[in-house]
């Protein structure tokens, strides 16, 4: 029989025959330890531990830091009643739709489309300014910024000046804006790039056809490239959503989320509260929170991601 | 006639759009590089009426560059190494080995991926703290390490997947084991990964901000990011010729390895979104 020829050459694990080869296959895995250990380590128990610690009165420093207690639910409670909370989830609210969809969407997608049928020196050239200013660091972009909008003599005042009109206090008056175009300047190059990818995938032939019918530029456009795209465009807004509501250098090293709170995003109130007001406890609470906000915008990710594997397969 | 009209209007509209996002994107930096060989450097931009490679020069002989530069090395290339060897050896059971829950452990790799760091900062400071790891590049490297994983072993699997197995059945009829023949045949042909998830690791470290803010707090640690935050934090950005010097050199590595990197960008980018 061949179950007996499998037994001689099986090892019994709780009772349960596993072959020699299945055997040698499963000890593959202690290869994935080490990296298993350090996600663990600094990922998993680290957003556990927010949670835990969201419960507690501990803070940075002082007596609180070591003998910390329990404290239920107040950091929440206190957290609801915060306005400057309130605050932070309507500004993050307002950068992530102005940066990213207004911005990032419309600049990214209208780009790629149009440099389809461009030669390849716009191609070139203005691809490769959008990409220049996504790859240089993080703080390099906030130099560069700080001082496009300096009230004295930034480049952004000398072109008012030169078209006859006041100069702006653009990390004062209008901070909140201020960050949201330089989100749109730092983070337009993902869409355009993730477009003129998915783009390359739609067969000539189809835009073909359709001229013979008649079709414009725009009906092209209305009929064939945006319905083939729905996907790319639906994971471009989550993932645009995600990558934007996780910014904190930029606005923290530009803004600092001021002033007076006005381009205060979560992020920036998180740190603030944990490491210059030294409260980690209710800090944590308040990444909790964003927390889980991520979570659900990654679940409509994670579930769009299996709708796309199932019509691929 | 209505058709060459349209298309006058049409190219004329489309060359005015590209000016304007030319001067939107390339103004700012423009800026920095005439600034940074000006001899009287400022805020705004203007050519500059004498050129000077002063700053430059000053960069090495009156700051503390060659330590930040160090420094940023130092974290940039450990967490490369500690990523791509990591990644490299768990890739390969996570796309060989069939297991039950392996498509809910890849999504969840892809959960930890779009985790924003902000949130679990405070944690993480504690367990530096815990673990003594503050004002430490181990403590750095492990942590930039642990946040590039998850994308690294999609993208190492990815891959794996590529690999033929028949190359490595006829390595294992001629006597190779199961070890012997990723040894000698599958990690070489892993190659292109390593180079693509070493690229990405390296840059990521080489720009992060948030982790040295966090974890490397004295100046003898700072990385280049640190350094130029805190120079125009403190100074404002008074100091024009050295800021913007600095901001040029800082920004050459990442520029070049992006250009090499180039082709894999949309695939990192979109790990998990397309059926591998």
């Amino acid at each position: 029989m061949s179950a007996r020829v499998a037994d001689a050459k099986s090892i019994y694990i709780f009772n349960k025959p596993i072959s020699r080869r299945r055997l040698g296959e499963l000890s593959l895995f202690m290869l994935m330890i080490p990296a298993m250990v350090l996600v663990i380590a600094f990922v998993v128990v680290p957003a556990l531990w927010a949670i835990y610690i969201s419960f507690t009165n501990q803070s940075l420093i002082g007596a609180n830091a070591r003998n910390f207690s329990f404290v239920g639910l107040e950091n929440y409670a206190k957290l609801f009643k915060d306005a400057s909370f309130w605050n932070s989830l309507k500004i993050s609210f307002v950068y992530v739709f102005g940066s990213a969809f207004v911005g990032q969407f419309v600049i990214g997608f209208s780009l790629a489309v149009m440099l389809k049928y461009s030669g390849a020196f716009a191609r070139g050239i203005v691809g490769g300014v959008v990409l220049l200013s996504w790859v240089i660091p993080e703080i390099v972009a906030v130099y560069i910024w700080s001082s496009v909008m300096n009230y004295q003599d930034g480049s952004a005042n000398q072109i008012l000046l030169s078209l006859g009109m006041e100069r702006q206090r653009w990390l004062i008056d209008s901070s909140l804006f201020a960050i949201i175009v330089v989100n749109v300047w730092r983070g337009t190059a993902f869409t355009m790039l993730l477009f003129s990818s998915a783009l390359e995938a739609i067969p000539e032939t189809l835009y073909d056809a359709a001229s013979v019918d008649g079709a414009s530029r725009w009906e092209r456009l209305r009929h064939i490239t945006i319905p083939l795209l729905r996907y790319t465009i639906l994971l471009d807004f989550i993932l645009i959503t995600m990558g934007t509501f996780s910014v904190f250098g930029l606005v923290f090293a530009l803004t600092g989320g001021g002033p007076l709170g006005r381009s205060e995003i979560i992020g920036v109130y998180i740190y603030r509260n944990a490491f210059e007001y030294r409260e980690i406890g209710y800090g944590s609470a308040a990444s909790v929170i964003m927390l889980l906000i991520n979570f659900v915008l990654a679940s409509i990710y994670l579930r769009f991601i299996r709708v796309e594997w199932s019509e691929a397969a | 006639m209505n058709i060459r009209l349209g298309n006058l209007v049409g190219g004329f509209s489309k060359n005015t759009y590209y000016l304007l996002i030319l001067i939107f994107f390339f103004g700012p930096i423009s800026w920095l590089l005439l600034a940074s060989i000006d001899a009287n450097p400022s805020s705004s931009w203007e050519i500059p009426q004498a050129i000077t490679f002063e700053h430059y020069v000053e960069l090495v002989t009156e700051s503390d560059l060659l330590v930040w530069l160090r420094n940023s090395f130092t974290l940039a290339i450990g967490t490369m190494i500690i990523t791509v060897v990591l990644a490299t050896m768990a890739a390969y059971p996570l796309s060989r080995v069939s297991f039950r829950g392996k498509q809910a452990f890849m999504y969840a790799l892809l959960l930890a991926r779009v985790m924003p760091i902000t949130a679990v900062i405070i944690p993480i400071f504690s367990l530096a703290v815990q673990f003594s790891l503050v004002n430490t590049f181990a403590g750095a490297i492990l942590i930039l390490s642990a946040m590039q994983l998850p994308i690294s072993l999609w993208i190492m699997k990815g891959f794996v997947d590529s690999i033929p197995i028949e190359l490595e059945e006829s390595a294992w009829l001629d006597g190779c084991n199961r070890l012997t023949g990723l040894m000698r045949i599958v990690f070489p042909l892993m190659a292109p990964g390593v180079a693509v998830t070493g690229l990405f690791a390296f840059l990521a470290a080489w720009g992060d901000f948030l982790i040295p803010l966090i974890i490397l707090r004295s100046p003898t640690t700072f990385p280049i990011a640190m350094g130029l935050y805190r120079a125009f934090g403190n100074e404002g950005s008074v100091n024009f010729g050295f800021l913007t010097a600095l901001s040029v050199v800082y920004s050459v590595p990442s520029i070049l390895l992006y250009l090499f990197a180039r082709q894999y960008l949309v695939k990192g980018m979109t790990a998990g979104s397309v059926k591998m």
